[in-house]
């Protein structure tokens, strides 16, 4: 698995350049607009990056060619999940440090701290999100991506303003914070999701011809 | 021992499908797989190496089975296509990194030797290659992993005269060991005549034969001769049949049938590869 996830480092080389510059992009806009969901910029990092490794990968229908190598489509599939996993997890890093460092920097917006929910909550939906994405990659592959990717980039779209709605509805009705025990409901959830979801895309993907 | 057991293997297409194929390539030894465009060997060769998956039967490789044993398998095999689906925007160097750590038994010194052999730059990259230099590269990689099976589709439909002639070179060297297999796809029979040991034809699906060439080239005839030699029952002991205001040529498969039948009233040839395929292909009479 980690010959495929390097695999995945080695193909993106010539657009890794580009993450960063989406990074500083989707941060420049949310931050100058709704700081609320600013951690949707892991979000959108995240699921941009795994759009391109996806691309990557069926671009020249390139599965055809991995499954002649000394590995089955189950690793295929787990090494895709872990990648997502990693872009998830850096991009939530990533997006805190960013935040932070522009807070300390520039004081006059007046922004406030970055929450551990608001970090939770851009790990949360970038699962989320994964979790439906991938079974439909590896279901449709090629001939479907296209669809896949434009659907996805209007949810992503839509993140935004649904957040924006969401948080000022929680504090005109006084919601006040999600207790502990609801984040571990709901984290159990995603994770459960996520699980589900791998094992789904591994059933699709291996009754599949490349 | 065999190298692979296709054992009653099925795939059905809307317009097309692999029927019930049972087929053993012999350890040690080069199979040709020949049949028309469309017989179903790419797909007989995607089965074996699990890109396609068979709607029935079975595939043991290398004394294990697929998809069971599939990464254990393809360590010991090779893979030459002249589809090709490697990572196009990638250089040959970044296309060998990616290659390689999936290899045990990579052999790096043996890799830059054939890279050097097949006159390939490193730098390169994957769309900036001809078809032949992309089968070069696949060959490359091949040989460089210790395969002990090689599997080649179509390996010589984009190269050139030179090339081809080294290649089939090269695949003799290989034989040395009588360790490999090699099972060898194509459409262009000439190159079987040089080097298979044992052919098997496809023809719409279906196996024909999977026998010892010499055996095939023995056992098959073109016969020639006169109109007046045919009739309604001579023309059924034909596989195929080529007629005109002149004569006749036709193909059958029972070499000693055929002697007794026309004495020395035709005239009885070894037939090539392309004959036995072209006329088992075509099937029935063709009036020129």
């Amino acid at each position: 698995m980690l010959n495929l996830i390097r695999k995945d480092f080695i193909v993106m080389r010539s657009s890794l350049g580009l993450i960063p510059l989406y990074f500083v992009i989707f941060s420049i806009v949310l931050i100058s607009n709704t700081m609320s969901a600013y951690f949707l910029v892991a979000v959108y990092t995240a699921f941009t990056t795994l759009m391109m490794s996806t691309g990557a990968d069926v671009k020249n229908d390139n599965h055809a060619f991995l499954i002649t190598m000394p590995m089955n489509r189950a690793q295929m599939v787990k090494s895709k999940y872990a990648t997502a996993l990693l872009y998830t997890g850096v991009a939530a890093i990533a997006c805190y440090i960013f935040y932070t460092i522009v807070r300390y920097v520039k004081p006059s917006l007046g922004m406030p701290a970055y929450s551990m929910g608001q970090f939770l909550a851009s790990i949360g939906i970038s699962l989320v999100l994964v979790s439906i994405y991938l079974p439909l990659f590896y279901w449709l592959s090629k001939k479907g991506m296209a669809i896949i990717n434009m659907a996805f980039m209007i949810i992503l779209i839509g993140l935004t303003p649904f957040m924006n709605i969401g948080t000022y509805l929680m504090h005109k009705q006084n919601v006040g914070s999600i207790n502990n025990a609801s984040v571990a409901l709901i984290g159990l959830g995603v994770v459960l999701l996520f699980i589900a979801s791998y094992f789904f895309a591994k059933y699709l993907f291996n009754r599949k011809d490349l | 021992m065999n190298a692979i057991e296709v054992r009653n293997i099925s795939k059905s297409y809307s317009q097309f499908s692999v029927d019930n194929i049972s087929l053993d390539i012999k350890k040690g030894y080069i199979t040709g797989l020949i049949g028309p465009n469309g017989a179903g060997k790419s797909t007989l060769i995607k089965m074996m190496l699990g890109i396609v998956r068979p709607s029935a039967g079975s595939i043991r490789m290398l004394g294990a089975e697929m998809p069971s044993e599939e990464i254990a398998i393809k360590q010991r095999v090779g893979i030459v296509s002249d589809d090709c689906f490697y990572y196009e925007h990638l250089s040959l160097k970044d296309m060998k990194k990616v290659i390689a750590p999936f290899y045990t038994k990579w052999n790096e010194t043996k890799f830059n030797r054939y890279m050097e052999q097949f006159e390939l730059s490193p730098t390169k990259k994957i769309k900036e290659l001809s078809k032949g230099m992309k089968i070069k590269f696949a060959l490359a990689i091949a040989l460089s992993h210790e395969a002990e099976l090689l599997i080649m589709d179509e390996p010589t439909s984009g190269l050139d005269p030179v090339f081809r002639r080294e290649l089939l070179d090269l695949l003799a060297d290989i034989m040395q060991d009588e360790r490999n297999t090699i099972l060898f796809s194509t459409h262009i029979t000439t190159d079987l005549d040089r080097i298979a040991d044992y052919i098997a034809f496809v023809n719409r699906g279906k196996l024909v034969f999977n026998d010892v060439k010499d055996d095939v080239l023995d056992r098959y005839a073109i016969v020639k001769g006169g109109q007046d030699l045919l009739d309604a029952d001579i023309r059924a002991k034909f596989i195929g049949l080529r007629e005109s205001s002149v004569g006749f040529e036709g193909l059958v498969d029972d070499r000693k049938q055929a002697q007794e039948l026309f004495g020395s009233y035709a005239v009885l040839e070894t037939p090539s590869l392309e004959d036995i395929m072209y006329y088992t292909a075509k099937g029935g009479p063709i009036y020129a």
